[in-house]
């Protein structure tokens, strides 16, 4: 049974079908790489998986169950979550006090319990150099750690990291992409949304590709890349060979 | 830490006030101001910490003041479990008005609630001649019966307005508490964070109603009379939320703080400038808005924001 299975998802927005029956399915500890131009419907996607948007038909199973019309919540404390692509941080909170959000709600712990695990993940994505900051005082770069801060005080098994990487400086990047190495080790499922083809080749294992609401092509990455049909509608050149 | 000392010992100096046997307008006077930083604070807890700015929070003043009012002179109800009833009545209708209005959001939910007040008002005025019975007595309004002293109300109220403080003392550091300023700073991220926003809203409304309710019920018993247009009207909730506003929303003591000194510049300005007061008082709002959008408290703690 995989961990995620979207079935025949569709969602419209007005006349606009911006998911039009997508089918795919994510294995445990896999990291899965989603591409597509602008509007492509990638984070329309994730807002469905997380129970943002309610979708108009089909199903998202998590580990076999449907959490479909549940609540964002409820999907997060059964175990999804996701990063923003815009950050939403709870500005006037201190990075810490948002990171004992996460893991005091996301895994229901006290306060207390919250402390020590915070202090861990953001040593581990190494904000804890700004963790009495206010979130509104931090460069970019860190609130989006942050962002990936919470997602994983939520202890969330799949994580959905829609542009996650994206803004950095070529060193950043780099860091950024060893950060979602080492999650995968410690158990992880990731899917990511990301521009940056560097980043998507460099760590996804499987690439699913979206065009107008529509999945035109799946596979492991060099093989999509080369697809004709990815390449006509997303990378316009060639940026592999088999 | 040395902060709120001060706060307690304010307080305790407080209980010792009626020793020195002052005139009735002082206890008056002060029984005002607790009344007010009760319903300052306890609006507070609701608006100020989630962002949901409530424009009925009088019609929970109103019902808990015919509560009460109902409760002691149809049914012979003594005062203290009739304000215990004021309280449970009116957070049982903010239970049910949350429900629907806090999944509205921004103006809609002020828009709303402020709809519903105005309902409230006009219920309790036309109920009776609508209806043909005497329950609520319409524009006539209710006489309490006249028992206790001043004291007895200066207690009251200041016991009743100092837990109210407390438990927003509490909540500003307790996880319900976080839940509520992540709901402030950002609903959606709150959600993914795995906060039942829906339930931690209605929740703390459905607290804000219990607490307003019980400070109408003493109202009622403290003014012995009562009427719809008095105790629904708009003003009270506008006061609300200017003294919040004033003193720093979203804090505990700026409220606290609000409420003390509009309730003074209302007692000794509001009746000397009877018709440049308010416009004076709509001038330093803007002023308080514009310049000092943490409110005055925002002053006292500014080194912390310049960090």
């Amino acid at each position: 049974m995989s961990l995620l299975a979207v079935r025949d998802l569709k969602k419209s927005f007005g006349a606009l079908k911006a998911l039009n029956n997508v089918n795919f399915e994510v294995e445990e500890g896999e990291i899965t790489g989603i591409i597509g131009p602008n509007g492509a419907g990638k984070t329309t996607l994730f807002n469905v998986i997380v129970g943002i948007h309610r979708p108009d038909g089909g199903d998202v199973l998590f580990r076999g169950r449907s959490v479909r019309n549940l609540p964002p919540h409820r999907i997060c404390r059964t175990g999804i979550t996701k990063t923003s692509q815009i950050v939403h941080p709870f500005l006037t909170l201190t990075v810490k006090e948002n990171v004992l959000i996460a893991l005091m709600f996301g895994q229901n712990l006290t306060k207390k319990e919250s402390e020590g695990r915070a202090d861990e993940i953001m040593e581990f994505l190494n904000i804890a150099d700004v963790k009495e900051m206010r979130s509104t005082q931090i460069s970019l770069p860190k609130r989006r750690r942050l962002e990936l801060a919470r997602a994983l005080g939520t202890g969330a098994d799949l994580i959905l990291m829609d542009e996650n990487l994206a803004g950095l400086n070529p060193r950043e990047l780099e860091e950024g992409m060893d950060i979602i190495r080492e999650l995968k080790k410690r158990g992880k499922t990731l899917v990511i949304v990301e521009h940056i083809m560097q980043a998507i080749m460099g760590v996804c294992e499987r690439l699913i590709v979206l065009s107008y609401g529509e999945k035109i092509a799946e596979g492991l990455p060099v093989a999509v890349c080369s697809d004709d049909r990815v390449i006509r509608a997303y990378l316009g050149e060639k940026i592999c060979s088999v | 830490m040395r902060k709120h000392a001060v706060w307690l010992a304010v307080f305790f100096a407080l209980l010792l006030v009626p020793a020195f046997k002052l005139e009735g307008y002082y206890y008056r006077t002060l029984s005002m101001i607790f009344l007010w930083i009760g319903l300052a604070s306890a609006w507070n807890l609701t608006s100020g910490f989630t962002g949901y700015i409530d424009f009925g929070a009088v019609a929970y003043f109103g019902i808990g003041n015919y509560a009460t009012a109902l409760s002691m002179t149809k049914a012979g109800v003594p005062f203290f479990p009739a304000i215990m009833i004021s309280g449970l009545l009116s957070g049982m209708v903010a239970l049910f008005i949350g429900r629907y209005t806090m999944k509205l959001r921004g103006a809609y939910f002020g828009i709303a609630t402020l709809a519903f007040a105005e309902a409230a008002s006009q219920i309790v005025l036309e109920f009776d001649r609508t209806f043909h019975v005497t329950i609520f007595e319409g524009s006539h309004g209710i006489t309490l019966p006249i028992a206790h002293d001043e004291t007895f109300f200066y207690y009251t109220f200041l016991i009743v307005a100092a837990l109210i403080v407390f438990i927003a003392f509490l909540t500003d550091r307790n996880k319900f508490g976080y839940a509520l300023k992540a709901i402030k700073e950002a609903e959606n991220s709150a959600e993914l964070a795995g906060i039942d926003t829906q339930r931690c809203k209605v929740s703390v409304y459905a607290v804000t109603g219990v607490m307003i309710g019980v400070l109408g019920g003493i109202n009622a018993y403290w003014l012995t009379y009562i009427s719809p247009l008095d105790v629904f009207s708009v003003t009270h909730t506008i006061h609300m939320i200017i003294m919040a506003l004033f003193g720093g929303i979203g804090t505990v003591f700026g409220p606290v703080i609000g409420a003390v000194v509009l309730s003074l510049a209302n007692e000794t300005l509001g009746a000397r400038l009877l018709y440049t007061y308010l416009l004076m008082l709509g001038v330093i709002l803007v002023v308080v808005v514009i310049f000092l959008p943490g409110g005055f408290i925002g002053l006292l703690s500014f080194r912390r924001f310049r960090k």
